[in-house]
């Protein structure tokens, strides 16, 4: 494992990154228990860890994370980096009163918020595509992944008395 | 044909999960078995890919076994040891749990080398034996800290 192969625009962009997104997750109002938010910290922060082990390395590789294939402690940042957005999007979820009338354009915003963030991130070299991977095949993952968390807690709140 | 033993081996364990009668609940249960998830692929990745100390075949059927054996048969075995654990209401039934679960993950490790999917370069059994019961640890301290957590936040709320 490696700090990193160069010290530049993808590092300093994934460390300001991290400072606004913990940054606001700390400002805004707590709104579950403290055992949600970890949950969904750690849901956030394994989704793009099952998804860069499993199809973005190894024997698919359709992309690469920050400067090289190699392991770097900015990678381990990049997945720190999604751990809060999983809380984002059930904390809207919530705030917001979602329905099932609802749930289609409040998915689609935030398909939106992934595709132009992606955007960003390749712009600023913290993702580059290969092996025929492209842009668009990031959308099924968005809507699979967003779909699956409102599922599960849809179910948490079911099991949970405490929300 | 290394596909077909980790795919039924997948199977059986999820099998066995649903038959327990979890004393987890639902988040108990998901923070477990993506902590584990987590250490494993890290870890593995950093043994094979990093280290090199394993060599992972190329041939896309036997990597799938790997990567079920990465993804899925390891958390499960994992999250299976610590329902038994917490089932058990004596010390050496909650340390043959442990042992169990760790020298099992330890024998389907070894397993992959026999179908083809690992080769190990600078590594062996005994290692396997470490980073599993080590790994068993970490998932059980995982359990014990969010339990505590939910125990204190189901208290706030009554």
């Amino acid at each position: 494992m490696i700090l990193w192969e160069q010290f530049d625009r993808n590092e300093i962009f994934v460390i300001a990154m991290l400072i606004v997104v913990y940054a606001i997750f700390f400002l805004v109002p707590k709104l579950f228990p403290k055992h949600i938010t970890v949950l969904f910290l750690i849901i956030g922060f394994s989704i793009p860890v099952i998804f860069d082990f499993t199809i973005g390395g190894g024997m698919l590789n359709f992309y690469q994370i920050n400067d090289s294939n190699a392991y770097e402690l900015t990678d381990m940042l990049t997945y720190i980096n999604f751990a809060p957005f999983a809380y984002f999007y059930i904390y809207f979820y919530e705030r917001l009163a979602i329905k099932k009338t609802t749930f289609i354009p409040y998915t689609i915003i935030w398909v939106i918020i992934g595709f132009i963030l992606e955007a960003v991130s390749k712009f600023m070299n913290v993702i580059q595509y290969q092996n025929d991977y492209t842009f668009y095949y990031s959308v099924i993952i968005f809507l699979v992944v967003l779909t699956f968390t409102v599922l599960f807690y849809e179910l948490v709140k079911k099991k949970d008395p405490t929300i | 044909m290394s596909i077909v033993v980790y795919f039924a081996l997948t199977w059986l364990l999820i099998g066995c999960f649903i038959a327990l009668n979890n004393k987890m609940n639902l988040m108990e249960s998901t923070v477990v078995f993506l902590v584990t998830l987590v250490v494993s692929i890290n870890a593995s990745w950093i043994l094979i890919e990093e280290m090199e100390l394993i060599q992972v075949t190329e041939q896309p059927e036997e990597y799938i076994g790997y990567l079920l054996n990465r993804s899925v048969i390891t958390p499960l075995i994992v999250m299976i040891g610590i329902i038994l654990m917490i089932k058990s209401e004596n010390f050496i039934s909650k340390a043959i749990s442990y042992i169990g679960a760790f020298v099992l993950l330890t024998g389907v490790n070894y397993s992959l080398t026999y179908f083809g999917v690992f080769e190990f370069v600078n590594w062996n059994i005994i290692y396997d034996l470490i980073y599993f019961a080590a790994l068993m640890l970490i998932a059980v301290l995982t359990y014990k800290s969010y339990h505590n957590l939910y125990d204190k936040e189901a208290v706030k709320h009554t």
